[in-house]
């Protein structure tokens, strides 16, 4: 397999390896996209869902379509942090390091909630420098990195729940809900072991040179401008806040959850066969980066009121266009604006 | 996707904006067309209101001018979109949101301006170039979104149109149009609210019919004012003063009477029909009496014996005032001593007839009033007038009314013979009438009782200890009360100034 891939192949490939996942892991078409769109902007995945929907699976399918390098840790409330990044051992030549799992394309953290927060810690941590530290030494990372992390049913038992600044390592949350009737028929005709027939699409390198492009993409103003209103919107303090943000949420998204938001934009828009993020990736991959970074309060809960809710009715709120009072004819230059029809949500693709 | 759709092409910039230039001129045709619709039908629908109103009545039929102005407005609204072309970053997006471009076109105009190019720059005008090639006009800016709007702007500009041949035509409208404007005319009346109706309804004549011939004498008066001499018009002013102060004595009489025995039912069993007496609601006391007779059986001794001790204090106190009351009350309240309940019933019944005939006999002191005022704004001095009036009693007038005749040489204007404290400066002081609307209103006054039903002011307040010592009710004093009760009703003053004209009213 060629080591380099151009710009104008990117699209291409991208599709290749979102349609080989599509195959492996029937019926979670988003969850698919999702994961996708976080390793190509080089982020992280948070996924949930209930058991045997497909976590695993998908983590394995992808490892192989990509070409990575794959480990699985299951975490445990006895589960060390040397367990996960290594140890020195004294050998016949002195002290030596026995890299941990972590030293891995691709690291499945099977129920990351069930650890204890050190070690939770040590796995944030990695993820977030791409670099361990054992005794001193400072070891990086395999390139390209990526863990997909899973968890259990939140608040059960013999769990530690996220806090709020290491779910923030993570660049998109994604669920994976019970297949449909149609998807659980193609289940069922399916083999138990069919990611071992995933086809290999890329290898490290080329996806790193998948990464590169991605980043790449060209974000235009005012989509820059949408992203960062819909940012603002999730603040109750700011006063172009909605209603439903003032009243039910108690803070909203960090800068970081804004430069995730263009990244994971343009990476959707490589999938979608384009060189430019458009206001609709912002809306598509909207909800996957914010729905972990919103913290609701009190008065939410008392009213039922869940983050899926809100964040429908704060992009049903936050226009693509910002609405000013300007008569569409006096606007000119980068500004300008028409409003000449209702605003577009789909991509044209 | 790939790049291959961009192709050749030298120069993806140019190509791009060359393309963008021919949909910009598209754009600019339909928003002015827009415009000018939107502007048009909205002008002309309020051509069609104007037409509407005027059909209808309620004004005057739009003109030349109007048709004009319409004109005005939608040839300003054509320049101003005319003047305000659309720039390549505004028709690059109008053509992205139409055609579901995801951003394609606005990201490559303005990825035109940076420098130096993005690395994905070049793929992304490449794209865009390929997906303008791919587009044709009709999909980039789509005409049909004005159909509806053109179709709309037709249809106001129709009914404008018909609206204002309606209003031109006036009563010259063919048989079956003028059916049409009288349809609309009455569910315009239909549809008018309550009280515009009633605003347009004339106001009924609220002075007492008594009262009317000496407001026409006045009015007769005031026309022929340049044909009599002063002394003559001063003489007629005088004559219906003196009518006036008879009537007011007259009534004030009645009044007197009517208090007195309100005054003694105070404190009984009678006590409804006694506030109605205060109030001047002479058929509620009446009925409320009757009520009582027919009831008379479920009284107690005490309350019987109570009853009639006042009817007969009653009788004693109204016998120089109203005799028929007097003798009425005499007779309820031996009934009352009695233990026959028909002969009570009767009795008691009998008194209210009798209030009912007194009442009737009492003008509104409120009407009184006006008509002095009345008189007043002609120069009349009232003083004089009343000082004539004292004459009555020697003969002067022998059409008076007995109970005024009766009351010889007691002062005008007061009960005693001495002048009352207090008393208004417009009354004591000769030729100074006061403005109509410096009189206190009665809608400024604390309405402590309610109304009387038939729309009459309440009973002035009278003194039982005046009527008490044998002095009659005089016209002075009647008028007097009238005038300082204030209970001039504005709408009453609006009646005096009918009355008058335009010259008289102020």
């Amino acid at each position: 397999m060629s080591a380099s891939l151009s710009l104008a192949e990117a699209p291409a490939v991208a599709r290749a390896l979102e349609a080989a996942l599509e195959h492996a892991v029937v019926g979670q078409p988003a969850a698919v996209r999702g994961v996708l769109v976080a390793l190509l902007a080089g982020g992280h995945v948070l996924l949930g869902g209930p058991p045997g929907v497909g976590k695993t699976r998908l983590a394995r399918a992808l490892a192989r379509a990509a070409g990575l390098r794959f480990q699985r840790i299951a975490f445990t409330p006895d589960l060390m942090p040397a367990d996960i990044v290594g140890t020195q051992v004294l050998g016949a030549r002195g002290f030596q390091f026995l890299p941990g799992p972590i030293f891995a394309h691709l690291v499945l953290a099977d129920e990351v909630n069930r650890a204890t927060p050190r070690t939770q810690s040590a796995l944030l941590e990695a993820m977030q420098e791409r670099a361990v530290t054992v005794a001193g030494h400072t070891r990086a990372l395999p390139a390209p990195f990526f863990v997909l992390a899973t968890e259990s049913a939140e608040q059960g038992e013999g769990t530690y729940p996220l806090p709020e600044a290491q779910l923030d390592r993570f660049a998109l949350r994604l669920r994976m809900g019970l297949p449909s009737l149609t998807a659980l028929r193609a289940i069922a005709a399916h083999p138990s072991d069919d990611e071992l027939s995933v086809p290999v699409v890329l290898d490290g390198p080329r996806l790193l040179a998948l990464q590169t492009h991605t980043a790449h993409l060209v974000v235009a103003s005012h989509v820059r401008d949408y992203a960062v209103r819909l940012i603002l919107a999730t603040r109750p303090e700011r006063p172009e806040a909605p209603a439903v943000v003032r009243r039910y949420v108690r803070y909203g998204a960090s800068p970081r959850a804004l430069q995730v938001l263009e990244a994971t934009a343009r990476a959707h828009a490589l999938l979608e066969g384009r060189f430019n993020a458009a206001c609709s990736d912002v809306r598509r991959v909207a909800p996957a980066v914010l729905r972990h970074r919103l913290r609701l309060n009190v008065e939410a809960d008392v009213q039922g009121i869940d983050v899926e809710t809100l964040l429908g009715q704060l992009l049903a709120t936050v226009p693509e266009t910002p609405r000013r009072w300007a008569w569409p004819l006096w606007s000119s230059g980068a500004g300008a604006r028409w409003r000449v029809a209702p605003v577009a949500r789909g991509g044209r693709g | 996707m790939t790049l291959d759709r961009y192709g050749g092409s030298p120069e993806p910039g140019s190509e791009l904006l060359q393309r963008l230039a021919a949909l910009r001129g598209r754009l600019w045709l339909r928003e002015a067309v827009r415009l000018v619709a939107r502007v048009a039908g909205a002008t002309l629908a309020l051509l069609l209101v104007w037409a509407t109103l005027a059909v209808l009545g309620l004004g005057p039929a739009p003109g030349g001018e109007a048709a004009a102005g319409v004109a005005a407005v939608v040839v300003a609204a054509g320049l101003v979109v005319l003047l305000h072309p659309p720039s390549l970053v505004a028709t690059a997006r109008a053509v992205d949101r139409e055609a579901r471009l995801a951003d394609r076109l606005g990201t490559a105009v303005e990825l035109l301006g940076r420098e130096p190019l993005p690395p994905a720059g070049g793929a992304q005008l490449a794209d865009a170039v390929a997906t303008l090639r791919a587009l044709r006009p009709a999909q980039a800016v789509p005409m049909a979104a004005l159909r509806r709007e053109l179709a709309l702007a037709t249809a106001v500009a129709l009914l404008a149109g018909g609206m204002v041949l309606l209003a031109e035509l006036g009563d010259a409208l063919p048989p079956g149009l003028r059916s049409v404007r009288e349809v609309l005319r009455a569910a315009s009346t239909a549809l008018a609210p309550a009280e515009q109706a009633q605003a347009a309804a004339p106001a009924p004549s609220t002075v007492d019919p008594r009262l009317a011939p000496l407001f026409e004498q006045l009015e007769a008066l005031r026309q022929a004012d340049t044909a009599l001499s002063p002394e003559e018009a001063a003489a007629r002013r005088a004559a219906v003063a003196q009518q006036l102060a008879q009537l007011a004595a007259a009534s004030r009489a009645q009044q007197e009477a009517l208090a007195a025995l309100a005054q003694a039912l105070q404190n009984t069993v009678a006590m409804e029909a006694a506030d109605a007496l205060h109030r001047g609601d002479y058929a509620t006391a009446a009925e409320a009496l009757a009520t009582l007779g027919r009831e008379s059986d479920q009284l107690s001794p005490a309350a019987r014996r109570e009853l009639a001790e006042s009817l007969r204090q009653a009788a004693n106190a109204l016998r120089g005032l109203n005799p028929t009351l007097a003798e009425r009350a005499q007779r309820a309240a031996q009934a009352l001593s009695g233990r026959d309940y028909r002969r009570t019933e009767r009795a008691l019944g009998e008194l209210g007839e009798a209030i009912m005939q007194t009442g009737r006999g009492v003008v509104p002191p409120a009407d009184l009033g006006l008509l002095g005022e009345a008189l007043a704004e002609q120069g009349e001095d009232l003083d004089t007038a009343l000082a004539d009036l004292a004459q009555l009693g020697t003969g002067a007038n022998p059409g008076a009314n007995p109970s005024v005749s009766g009351q010889q040489g007691t002062a005008p204007g007061t009960a005693s013979g001495a002048a009352p404290q207090g008393t208004d400066a417009r009354l004591t002081t000769p030729g100074n009438p006061q403005p109509l609307d410096s009189l206190p209103s009665l809608d400024a006054l604390p309405s402590a009782e309610p109304p009387d039903p038939q729309g009459r002011g309440v009973l002035a307040p009278v003194s039982i200890g005046t009527t008490s010592a044998g002095a009659a009710p005089q016209g002075g004093e009647a008028l007097r009360a009238a005038a300082e009760s204030g209970s001039v009703p504005t709408e009453r003053r609006e009646v005096v100034r009918g009355y008058f004209g335009g010259e008289g009213a102020r």
